[in-house]
C-alpha cells in the first residue's frame, strides 16, 4: 500500500505540523488551498495558534482514520460473497460509531478558553462536524441556566445597568421565574 | 494556569454573532433563547439578529389558566395575558403562535400572541349567535394560511362544530362586517386547515374536502361550495388515531396532522 499523501500546516506562531491529506482536508479551507496549489513550503494558517491547531488535528486525525476504516470495511463487505462477512463489517462499523461518539464527548470536555479557541478555529478552518460539536457543547452549557449562571460559566461581565436589566426581565417575566 | 494567564478578560461576550446564532439554533426552548438575551449587550444584539433565521422553538401546550407547558422538557411558564376584560373571554385554542379568544358577552373574537402581546381583532363571527348556551360544548378551530404572520388583509377561517352540525366562516382580519358563514350540508366536520392557499376540511366520516373560496369580486371572500376529494382516508393509521383522539376531545396538533394528510393526498 502506498504511503498516504502528507501536507505541512504552519500555525500562527510558526509551528509546523505534518498530517495526512485526508485529515487536513476535513477542513474545507485547507482543501481549497490544496486545490488552488498553495501548498509549497507548507500551508500557513495565520489565525490558528499551535496549541489550538494541535487539538483540531487530533480531532481530524481521529475522524479521518475512522472514515478510512469504515470505507475499507464497506469495501471488504462488498467483496465478500457470504452474508457472514457483511454482518461482521456492520458490527465493526457500529463499534466505530460508538467509539467516535465517546471520543467526541471527551474531546470537548475542556475549559471554556480552549472551547472558545476550538470554536473559532473550527469556524475559520471550516471543519463542519467540529463546528457542530463545539456549538452543541456551548448550547448544552447554556441550557436551563439563568443569565447569571451563564455569565459565571463563561466569565462574562454583566454590562447592563440595573434599569436595563429590569426592563429585559419585565418584557419576558415568565422566562425568569 | 497557563491558559488563564493568556488573556486578561475572557472573550465570550465578543463571540461573533453568526457563531452565537449557530449556538442558538441548538437551543430549541424559547425560555433558553430569551434568557440568553439577558446575559450581556452583545449577546442580546446577536440574539435579536439571529432570531428571524432560527428554527421555530419547541411548541407549548396552552392550559386554560394562562399556564403553558414547554415540550418536550416540560418546563412550566405562567404568561399573564393583556387583561382587557380577561374574565369575560374564553380561549378557543390556538393556531401557530396565536390564541383565539372570544368575548363571552358580545361574541367578538381576537387573536393574541402571548409572548409579544400583539393582538389582532377579528370581525364578529355570525355562527356564534344561534349557538346560544350550546357554545360551551361546541368545537372551534381557527385556520390561518400562515401560522406566524397575521396582517389586516390576512384570510382566516373558523370551523364551528356543535352536535352534528358544522359551519365554516372565512373572512379578512380587518373586515368591519361579519364574514358569511357556510353551513356544511350532510357532514360533520372534525378539522379544517389551509394548505398551499386552499382550505381543506376533514369529516367525521373520514372524507376530505376542498372548499372553494370566491374572492374574485370586490366583496368579502366567501365559501361557494365544497368538493369531496377523498372518500375514505381510513387506511392511514395516523388519521384514524387522530380522529379517535378528536372524538375524545383531544385537539392538540390536529392541524399539523391534517396538513400531512393533505400533502399525502395531493402527491
Amino acid at each position: 500500500m502506498a504511503s498516504p499523501a502528507m501536507v505541512t500546516l504552519i500555525s500562527s506562531d510558526d509551528a509546523r505540523f505534518e498530517v495526512t491529506e485526508a485529515a487536513a482536508t476535513m477542513s474545507q479551507t485547507i482543501r481549497h488551498m490544496i486545490e488552488d496549489g498553495c501548498t509549497d513550503g507548507g500551508i500557513p494558517l495565520p489565525n490558528v495558534p499551535a496549541r489550538t491547531l494541535a487539538k483540531v488535528l487530533e480531532y481530524c486525525n481521529k475522524h479521518a482514520a475512522a472514515t478510512a476504516a469504515e470505507s475499507s470495511a464497506a469495501g471488504g463487505a462488498a467483496a465478500g460473497s457470504d452474508s457472514g462477512s457483511s454482518s461482521s463489517a456492520d458490527s465493526a462499523g457500529k463499534d466505530d460509531g460508538v467509539d467516535l461518539a465517546s471520543f467526541d464527548k471527551a474531546f470537548v470536555e475542556v475549559d471554556t478558553d480552549t472551547l472558545y479557541d476550538l470554536l473559532l478555529a473550527a469556524n475559520y478552518l471550516d471543519v463542519k462536524t467540529l463546528l457542530d460539536l463545539c456549538c452543541q457543547k456551548v448550547a448544552d452549557m447554556i441550557r436551563g441556566k439563568t443569565p447569571e449562571q451563564i455569565r459565571q460559566t463563561f466569565g462574562i461581565k454583566n454590562d447592563f445597568s440595573p434599569e436595563e436589566e429590569e426592563k429585559i426581565r419585565k418584557e419576558n417575566q415568565w422566562a425568569f421565574e | 494556569m497557563v491558559a488563564r494567564a493568556r488573556r486578561s478578560t475572557t472573550p465570550w461576550s465578543d463571540l461573533q454573532p453568526e457563531l452565537l446564532g449557530l449556538v442558538l439554533s441548538r437551543l430549541p426552548s424559547l425560555a433558553d433563547r430569551v434568557r440568553l438575551r439577558a446575559v450581556c449587550h452583545r449577546w442580546c444584539l446577536a440574539a435579536r439578529l439571529a432570531a428571524p433565521l432560527l428554527p421555530p422553538p419547541h411548541p407549548w401546550v396552552a392550559l386554560h389558566d394562562a399556564t403553558f407547558v414547554s415540550l418536550p422538557a416540560g418546563e412550566t411558564h405562567r404568561v399573564p395575558l393583556p387583561d382587557d376584560g380577561a374574565r369575560r373571554r374564553r380561549c378557543h385554542g390556538s393556531v401557530g403562535i396565536w390564541l383565539l379568544f372570544q368575548d363571552r358577552t358580545d361574541g367578538a373574537c381576537s387573536l393574541v400572541d402571548p409572548i409579544s402581546r400583539d393582538a389582532v381583532r377579528l370581525p364578529r363571527l355570525p355562527s356564534f349567535a344561534p349557538l346560544g348556551a350550546q357554545i360551551m360544548r361546541a368545537f372551534f378551530k381557527l385556520a390561518l394560511p400562515s401560522s406566524r404572520r397575521v396582517s389586516p388583509d390576512s384570510l382566516f377561517a373558523v370551523l364551528i362544530t356543535c352536535g352534528d352540525k358544522s359551519s365554516i366562516s372565512v373572512g379578512q382580519a380587518s373586515a368591519a362586517a361579519a364574514p358569511a358563514s357556510f353551513r356544511v350540508p350532510h357532514e360533520t366536520i372534525s378539522d379544517a386547515a389551509f394548505f398551499g392557499g386552499n382550505l381543506y376540511a376533514i369529516s367525521h366520516s373520514n372524507k376530505l374536502f376542498v372548499l372553494d373560496i370566491d374572492s374574485s369580486d370586490q366583496g368579502e371572500p366567501r365559501i361557494q361550495s365544497m368538493r369531496c376529494i377523498a372518500h375514505s382516508i381510513n387506511d392511514s393509521g395516523t388519521t384514524t388515531t387522530t380522529l379517535r383522539a378528536f372524538r375524545k376531545g383531544m385537539t392538540i396538533r390536529i392541524g399539523d396532522i391534517l396538513l400531512d394528510l393533505v400533502v399525502g393526498c395531493c402527491r
